[in-house]
């Protein structure tokens, strides 16, 4: 996913303005000169002359051209809707994380990822059953680390 | 120089059943991580991460130092074999090693990397064991001038040396930067950039961070066009050591000049190994008696190229150890988990803890070493290693991915750090932004901020204060060279050009 310098460098322009503007409101310590928001202010600055760099950089480069390229997605449909598995599975994780348990989360999560790859169903359960359960004990046995269980109570 | 009795003790360390478990479990996770196209060493450390977490600091760094050490050797062979480079480093000479296995030479192509690799990574550490503590004895006297002037100068090598587009290479170290600042101020605790979010108090975590930027940015790029890997190759490698000798003899400078360029320009604050194995391959052109043949399978500069590569990889160590100021983005995570563990990287660690920092050293023998054997058994299954289907590697390691995101903090919301710095990362890299430069930048950024404001404080504002003391105004110096180079670079050309139209 590509996108025309012009459009990087507005974006990065916006960025450094909104960091100068938020950096504003941190409170300063009294009785000191060189308080927590001079650094940020700096790097708003200096991102600010960058953005401008590519800019125009973009102006003088792209006449005409595109605004933004998404060729590397053309003809891969699988590959879309793998990227869209990926990402949305984390982000619904995310918000049930702890009434499902990571083990049912990861393995509802890995195996139709395996399956829609083109892995065979047999091979795709078993390897992300082992994946997860492997993960599950290094990490919750070994490690102490309180992964929740979910409905998988027997586990814990 | 390491003093006897430290040495003897540091082996001890390294020798303990644990730790030569945790190096020979890293050397195999590593070579099998760097073998698989597509896969990168960094992606192999920052998915080793959140064990590293739970380990002592000497196993932890050891685990680092193995892992990358073998992901990099390893990916010279879906780079010989498939033209895929396993790591930036290894793309210098990949389009060599491949025109190698074009002939019928891919056996000699992988003995050359394996071997040279090991060598150049000896060469490294021994650099790294001799070197560090002079380095570390004389920056003890260093203020805060020095330390941010050095801070400066590797973030803006990094910035510098990642990318052509200097523009992009700092923009991304300012990315990094701003995403350091998150979090309760150090000096003064007051909150910044974290919009009301408690879980943002602590600052964006590390190795979250890490692991998205590497590992999912990386898994998501797979899905596209671009992740597109050939077909496993048919042929398999049976001697790789054959030839490696005669090669040798017939070329001995090339892997002098290799590990020579690759041990200075990997000591380099933010240079790392990459910029040395390119620089050595140019090198190796620029004084051969047979510069066309370069480019068409001929073993010269893969000498040159594959020595220089290890050797720089260790030397990368030392302004990460001495100074606390990373070469790479693999010395940036292994300093973040210093960190993590309460040890600041600095010549002070050196003075308080030689023996620590020594077994540290050791390990990077160890692992070198290692990579004879282990890499001869990963190149004889070269072929298995590479027909693994993606549809297996891909979802097995986002399981590892979240477990590993969740298990710093124990809380679900680093699965979401990890979710955003991967997206981002996969967005970045796609438009030509260096990953790299974000790693440093996130990692040094409390260290230059810290001795900035110091500095500014003793100075009273004074800029021209910051070269007042002799070594802070030659790295000042340096700093500012380094930053006006692009502009010279550019003035160079234009008066060049103009001569010639002159001429004309």
């Amino acid at each position: 996913m590509r996108f025309d310098d012009r459009i990087i460098g507005v974006a990065f322009a916006a960025l450094s303005l909104a960091i100068i503007v938020f950096s504003r409101d941190i409170p300063s310590v009294p009785g000191t000169t060189f308080g927590p928001d001079v650094f940020p202010t700096l790097i708003g600055i200096a991102m600010f002359g960058m953005a401008a760099r590519i800019f125009i950089g973009g102006l003088r480069r792209t006449e005409g051209g595109r605004w933004f390229d998404v060729s590397v997605w053309h003809g891969q449909t699988r590959g879309l809707a793998a990227a869209v598995w990926v990402t949305g599975g984390i982000i619904v994780g995310l918000v049930f994380f702890n009434q499902i348990g990571f083990p049912l989360f990861a393995f509802v999560y890995a195996f139709p990822l395996m399956l829609f790859m083109g892995a065979r169903p047999v091979t795709a359960a078993v390897v992300s059953l082992v994946a997860v359960m492997l993960s599950y004990f290094v990490f919750s046995r070994l490690l102490y680390v309180p992964l929740p269980v979910g409905p998988l109570w027997f586990l814990g | 120089m390491v003093d006897p009795h430290t040495l003897l003790a540091a082996i001890g360390i390294v020798l303990e059943p644990k730790v030569l478990l945790v190096i020979i479990l890293s050397a195999v996770y590593g070579l099998f991580v760097g073998a698989i196209p597509g896969l990168t060493a960094t992606m192999a450390t920052a998915l080793l991460i959140p064990l590293t977490f739970y380990m002592d600091p000497v196993p932890a760094i050891a685990a680092i130092v193995t892992t990358t050490a073998m992901a990099i050797t390893a990916g010279d062979i879906p780079g010989a074999l498939l033209r895929i480079p396993g790591t930036p480093a290894s793309a210098a000479y990949v389009d060599e090693a491949y025109a190698m296995t074009m002939k019928g030479k891919a056996d000699l192509a992988l003995g050359i990397c394996l071997t040279f690799a090991a060598v150049g990574g000896m060469t490294g550490a021994i650099v790294l064991l001799i070197s560090g503590p002079l380095l570390a004895s004389v920056s003890l006297n260093f203020s805060s001038f020095e330390f941010f002037w050095l801070a400066l100068l590797g973030l803006m090598t990094s910035a510098l040396v990642s990318t052509t587009d200097s523009a992009r290479g700092f923009i991304s170290l300012l990315i990094g930067l701003l995403v350091s600042c998150v979090g309760l101020d150090v000096t003064s605790g007051q909150p910044r950039f974290t919009f009301g979010s408690i879980e943002l108090f602590g600052g964006v975590s590390f190795i979250p961070t890490m692991i998205g930027m590497f590992a999912l940015a990386e898994i998501l790029r797979g899905f596209s066009s671009e992740g597109v890997v050939p077909p496993a190759p048919t042929t398999s490698v049976s001697h790789p050591f054959r030839g490696v000798w005669n090669a040798v003899r017939k070329y001995p400078k090339s892997p002098l000049r290799g590990i020579t360029l690759g041990t200075c320009i990997g000591a380099l604050p933010g240079a790392g190994g990459d910029l040395a194995a390119w620089i050595a391959y140019g090198t190796a052109r620029k004084f051969s008696k047979t510069p066309e043949k370069f480019g068409t399978g001929h073993e010269e500069g893969l000498l040159s190229a594959a020595s220089a590569n290890n050797s720089g990889l260790s030397s990368a160590w030392i302004p990460a150890l001495v100074f606390g100021i990373p070469g790479d983005a693999v010395t940036a995570i292994a300093i973040g988990v210093l960190f993590m563990k309460g040890l600041n990287p600095g010549p002070r660690l050196f003075m308080e803890n030689p023996t620590m920092l020594t077994a540290v050293i050791i390990t990077f023998f160890v692992a070198n070493m290692l990579l004879i054997p282990i890499g001869y058994l990963a190149v004889r299954g070269a072929r298995y290693v590479l027909s693994v289907p993606r549809s297996i590697i891909a979802p097995t390691i986002l399981v590892f991915c979240i477990v590993g995101s969740f298990a710093i903090n124990n809380t679900a919301f680093d699965i979401g750090v990890m979710l955003v710095a991967g997206l981002a990362a996969y967005v970045l890299e796609s438009n030509r932004f260096p990953i790299a430069p974000i790693i440093l930048g996130l990692v040094l950024g409390p260290v230059l901020e810290r001795n900035f404001i110091m500095s500014m404080q003793i100075a009273d504002g004074n800029l021209l204060g910051f070269f007042e003391r002799p070594i802070a105004a030659a790295f000042g110096i340096l700093v500012c060279t380094v930053a006006l180079w692009p502009l010279l670079k550019l003035a160079a050309g234009k008066i060049r050009s103009a001569g010639a139209a002159k001429q004309i």
